[in-house]
């Protein structure tokens, strides 16, 4: 049986995380576990940005795989960037295991609004789920209300839905099925 | 779909990583190279819609790139990035023609929009291209006109082959307009969103047909310098027109027969199976069913391509659409060439009609447009049509039973005359009368040298 983890990089709330956990189960025929590692990215650290390199925390998720991981989300609240990007809200590998959600940039206090769990929650599920569908393959998609339409600001997170569209749902079963009972 | 095609330039790989897989997310084709040169190399070699082209690089730096692609790929927009923005540098990359000038690293908001806007654009000037050339084609279109029997039957059976998916062998003399019938069919169908590509099989030297058909990769061959994409391929989703498909080597009818059959095919020098989603219609002039027997064309081809089959009349079979033909033509031509018309003159119109038109519909089309710019009246008269066809009309002149003897002997003589180049011996020869009657003759009939 395979699991998707969600493993911590660095501190993170465990009430937010146990609501991921419990959402995600809905939506993916997999089990989600929880993984938690406390320990400060240091590693992955960009001293000029004061940000952290979301490739770099890839890259060592992935060597830490379980074995009966089908996929896994590493979540922190450290902002990410990529050396191309000022920000992201998430990376992950096309095609791949690994991804990554920071939770920085999905507070309302990053905006200077009042704190908000549940609308904190509902965005790092979005992300989350965003960034498994580039794992199974997918690419952004057209649709405004798709979670794996493109965000580049937390209004464009908000205005999608916590699902794929048919067309990419379609594909997530698809490339599922394919990998894993092919 | 098609993706669109973006080449990254940077040296610091991390920087063409980075900028790749977030490129690659938003589902764009992306190739990274490190340098300058490599980038021209690639940009000579493929087709891409945008390059985004570091300022700073050690071989060549990113305004001479900018500088050498606007030479050789003008419409190539490109993006100058740079870690380290000064006016200056921003203002030299815009007046050499970069197409936007961004800071690294990207605000995603900002990079997304130029992105986007650049592939729009790249895609709405390729769009506006193919439309012109379509609009061209449906120019053409037009000339599939007639309303005799035989016509009308090719018509409707355009009209009801055109929705199905089914393969289509057109047959008919040269020149009868089996590519408008194809174009046709095609344009009525539920492809016409996609391209129509042609191949003249018969005009491609066989050593080239594989190539041409089914593409090759990069090195197939000597002279293969770069992976090209076959008429199969670029078809994909749209119509291939096999055209003179009598004239395709054994070798070759094996290879399409394969892809007929599968769907599927490998570049020449490629290992990968390619499927497309074609239709396929194919033309001939030539007698399939003698060349089976003959063993120069494979019967199991011949019944993959004959599934159904248009036969084109010759334009002498439908004589009653020369007429309408003649004068759709001297429209077109008129329009064209800015000359205005009444019409052709009565003994014009029956010469058209009498001629066989061995050339058909084509032939037809070129003695208009001979006609059109050749004559200075506003009508056409006989001697503005080329002058075989005047030259026979006065032969069938010397038949038509409607002539006086005195009108025969007359046309006979002028005709002689001239084939003679006027030189009185041997007319006077050949028409068995003595040089003295012959003068005699051009003197009652007024025959001038021109």
């Amino acid at each position: 049986m395979k699991y998707i983890y969600l493993k911590t990089i660095g501190l993170v709330k465990p009430t937010i995380l146990e609501n991921l956990v419990k959402s995600l189960d809905m939506l993916f025929p997999f089990q989600s576990k929880l993984i938690v590692d406390e320990e400060n990215p240091l590693f992955a650290f960009e001293p000029k940005r004061d940000q952290y390199y979301a490739k770099k925390m890839i890259e060592k998720l992935a060597g830490e795989l379980p074995l009966d991981c089908e996929k896994l989300v590493g979540i922190t609240d450290v902002d990410l960037c990529t050396p191309v990007l000022t920000f992201v809200y998430g990376e992950a590998q096309l095609s791949g295991n690994v991804a990554v959600v920071s939770l920085n940039r999905l507070r309302q206090e990053f905006y200077y609004l009042p704190h908000n769990d549940a609308l904190l929650v509902e965005r790092l599920l979005k992300e989350c789920i965003h960034e498994l569908g580039h794992c199974y393959g997918l690419f952004h998609c057209n649709n405004s209300k798709c979670v794996m339409c493109f965000s580049n600001s937390i209004i464009s997170i908000d205005n999608k839905k916590k699902n794929f569209c048919v067309g990419c749902k379609e594909f997530v079963d698809k490339t599922i099925r394919k990998e894993n009972y092919a | 779909m098609h993706k669109s095609k973006i080449l990254v330039v940077d040296d610091e790989e991390i920087m063409r990583c980075s900028l790749s897989d977030w490129l690659k997310e938003d589902g764009y084709d992306v190739l990274a190279v490190e340098d300058g040169y490599q980038a021209l190399e690639k940009i000579k070699k493929e087709e891409w819609d945008l390059a985004i082209v570091d300022l700073k690089m050690p071989k060549m730096d990113g305004i001479e790139v900018l500088k050498r692609v606007n030479k050789s790929k003008p419409g190539l927009p490109v993006i100058i990035i740079t870690a380290y923005a000064t006016v200056d540098s921003a203002v030299m990359a815009i007046k050499e023609g970069a197409a936007d000038y961004v800071v690294k690293p990207f605000n995603p908001e900002e990079i997304s929009r130029v992105v986007a806007r650049l592939v729009e654009h790249q895609r709405l000037i390729k769009d506006n291209i193919h439309l012109r050339k379509e609009l061209t084609k449906r120019f053409k279109f037009q000339d599939l006109v007639g309303k005799s029997s035989n016509m009308l039957k090719v018509i409707e059976m355009i009209k009801t082959v055109a929705p199905t998916n089914s393969t289509v062998l057109i047959r008919g003399e040269s020149g009868t307009g089996k590519e408008l019938v194809a174009r046709a069919i095609h344009e009525l169908g539920p492809r016409k969103k996609f391209p129509l590509i042609a191949a003249a099989c018969g005009a491609i030297p066989e050593s080239l047909l594989e190539a041409e058909l089914f593409g090759y990769e990069k090195g197939a061959f000597t002279g293969a310098v770069s992976q090209h994409k076959g008429r199969i391929e670029m078809a994909d989703n749209g119509t291939l027109f096999l055209d003179e498909i009598g004239d395709i080597s054994l070798k070759t009818q094996v290879d399409l027969l394969r892809f007929i059959q599968e769907r599927e095919f490998r570049r020449v020098g490629g290992n990968t199976p390619i499927k497309v989603d074609i239709r396929i219609i194919a033309a001939t002039n030539k007698h399939l069913e003698k060349m089976i027997a003959k063993g120069e064309f494979r019967e199991d081809l011949y019944y993959r391509l004959n599934v159904i089959t248009i036969e084109i009349p010759s334009l002498r079979e439908r004589r009653e659409d020369i007429p309408i033909l003649a004068e759709h033509f001297l429209e077109k031509f008129s329009l064209s060439t800015g000359k205005t018309f009444h019409g052709f003159s009565e003994q014009t119109m029956q010469v058209l009609v009498d001629y066989d038109w061995p050339g058909n519909i084509r032939q037809l089309e070129n003695s208009i447009e001979h006609a059109v710019v050749v004559a200075n009246e506003p009508e056409i008269h006989t001697k503005f049509l080329p002058q075989m066809l005047v030259t026979l009309e006065t032969q069938r002149y010397e038949t038509k039973p409607y002539l006086s003897l005195e009108e025969v002997e007359k046309n006979h003589i002028l005709t002689v005359l001239k084939t003679q180049n006027w030189n009185i011996k041997k007319t006077a020869d050949f028409l068995g009368i003595n040089r003295v009657t012959l003068y005699n003759k051009i003197k009652k009939y007024q025959f001038r040298k021109k």
